[in-house]
């Protein structure tokens, strides 16, 4: 079995750095781009209804894809490769179909990328040491998101939108540099794919017997619970930060963004430990929890600092979450060869739930004012927790070393 | 007696000059209403602040009645990078145009006290200085 040498796991910190800086530019931001280049808000809806659309049809195919390759860098580099050239498309050709196939292009590759980064460091550590290694990875990752938060947000402002996605364009090359630090013959594909301990006949586990099973039901219900709860939460505080702090807005709304991600780079390898000392139970019930409670918080005041203490918890569950979903995953697929797939379901079931969130919390919200909407979504985080308490099982293997 | 063709041929070009000439006027008489100077584009995407710059935000949308009379824009206002943006129709009277700038005359209270504009439903429209009404 071949081991991580420090130079590959360097290699997959600042790839999974790099890989949350370019992801930044084309969440609710594409939307301020296009009203820039004179974009009317029926076709930009259009655009991105689209894009949401077909992605969420094309993860599971990209995680079923990322099985497949035997080569999880290539899977991973394409992916990087079809975002820039996604990013570039966006600068340069802002008209109808050239920004529709730079956003198909962008949720097919994102649909690879999500897995592949799970993939190589399955296969680059290993189940045993997968916990602290993917709280590594999102350390390095949500300080990824937390520097690119400030940096576009300020080129966006200081030079133009348009610039925004020439840099996401131009991060691709340092972004690939950094993917081939990781030493391809250290990454075992069978075990970057769960390994076949479980499989008789040595190939993987077919489809419908890996959706037939229990935990992974009940791990996909608590992660569409989650984000359905979830996904709205941080749009409303920001539309309630503008209506209330004035020309201070913008900032406070940086400070929500950036103060999770900074909970997330201190906490997330301590997670990783944890769910390997304690079992991964505990600590998807503190995150799960943590969720409730912030939208209660948001529900009642409108208080800045409060907000921002509800900020914090949305750290602790981005923190959680973030490790314990692909834990989780590396357990419940462990030996049937289709951990890429399971991730590509749960990159479906976020999907299909923060969908779902920001139209009816958007519905509530207009309807019968933000409180209402938070209520809404706490709701949703009641259930999402309560149904962790009662059915999830235990993923973490009766044997594990501490 | 050699150069009467060319005589011939010269009033023809003369005739034919004069008449291009007249078309030449008749274009310029229908397109005269703008001077080729002015240099038109979308108000789309335009930026727009408040006189002392406390709000800023981009003109999304135009709103017009059914005579085609424009009644208000659509400004989205705030938020960072796309997320917390507020969409409010302000009334076409508060825009003033200057040079390569547009300000909007409205106060961060009227901002504030605003509700979002939705498309297919009666908006709210924010008035210059005086107090919102429906």
């Amino acid at each position: 079995m071949p081991t991580a040498s420090p130079k590959s796991e360097r290699g997959l910190d600042w790839f999974t750095f790099l890989v949350a800086d370019i992801q930044t530019g084309f969440g609710p931001f594409l939307a301020i781009y296009l009203t820039t280049q004179k974009w009317n808000q029926a076709d930009i809806g259009l655009v991105l209804a689209i894009g949401s659309l077909a992605g969420l049809l094309t993860q599971l195919p990209g995680g079923w894809l990322v099985d497949a390759a035997q080569s999880k860098r290539a899977a991973a580099m394409a992916a990087v490769a079809g975002i820039g050239v996604s990013a570039l498309l966006i600068a340069m050709t802002p008209n109808f179909v050239g920004i529709l196939f730079a956003k198909l292009l962008h949720v097919a590759s994102s649909s690879v990328l999500g897995p592949a980064i799970g993939a190589i460091t399955l296969g680059l550590v290993g189940h045993a040491a997968v916990g602290p290694r993917l709280g590594r990875n999102a350390r390095f990752g949500s300080i990824g998101s937390g520097v690119a938060a400030g940096a576009m947000g300020a080129i966006g402002f200081a030079i133009s939108p348009q610039a925004v996605f020439f840099v996401t364009a131009a991060l691709a090359i340092p972004t690939i540099i950094a993917l081939s630090q990781i030493n391809a013959k250290e990454i075992d594909p069978e075990r970057a794919d769960g390994g076949l301990a479980r499989q008789s006949d040595g190939t993987a586990i077919a489809v419908g017997a890996l959706l037939r099973n229990r935990s992974l039901i009940i791990l996909m219900t608590c992660i569409f619970l989650f984000h359905t709860a979830n996904a709205a939460m941080l749009p409303l505080v920001g539309t309630e930060m503008t209506v209330r702090a004035g020309e201070w807005a913008s900032l406070l709304i940086a400070l929500c963004i950036i103060v999770p991600q900074g909970i997330v780079a201190l906490m997330a390898p301590a997670v990783g430990r944890l769910a390997v000392e304690k079992g991964r139970r505990p600590i998807l019930l503190v995150g799960f929890a943590a969720l409730p409670v912030r939208a209660a918080l948001l529900a009642a005041t409108n208080d800045p600092t409060v907000v921002i203490a509800a900020q914090v918890l949305d750290g602790i569950c981005a923190a959680v979450l973030g490790v314990l979903v692909p834990l989780s995953l590396a357990d419940i697929s462990r030996g049937t060869g289709r951990f890429n797939l399971t991730q590509g379901i749960a990159a479906s079931a976020t999907g299909i739930g923060a969908a779902l969130s920001t139209t009816v919390a958007g519905y509530l919200a207009t309807r019968f004012g933000t409180p209402v909407a938070f209520f809404g979504l706490a709701i949703a985080a009641v259930a999402a927790f309560v149904t962790v308490l009662v059915v999830m099982p235990e993923t973490a293997p009766k044997n594990e070393p501490n | 007696m050699t150069d009467l063709p060319f005589i011939g041929s010269a009033r023809a070009a003369l005739i034919m000059v004069t008449l291009f000439a007249h078309c030449d006027v008749a274009w310029s008489q229908q397109a005269a209403a703008i001077p080729f100077e002015t240099r038109l584009e979308s108000i789309l995407g335009r930026d727009v602040k408040t006189p002392k710059g406390a709000e800023g935000g981009r003109i999304i949308d135009v709103l017009i009645d059914t005579d085609g009379q424009v009644h208000a824009f659509v400004v989205e206002f705030g938020g960072f990078l796309g997320i917390g943006t507020r969409k409010i129709a302000v009334e076409r009277a508060a825009f003033r145009f200057a040079d390569r700038k547009i300000l909007v005359e409205v106060s961060s209270e009227q901002l504030q006290g605003a509700r979002e504009y939705t498309a297919g439903e009666p908006p709210y429209i924010v008035k210059a200085e005086a107090a919102p009404r429906e």
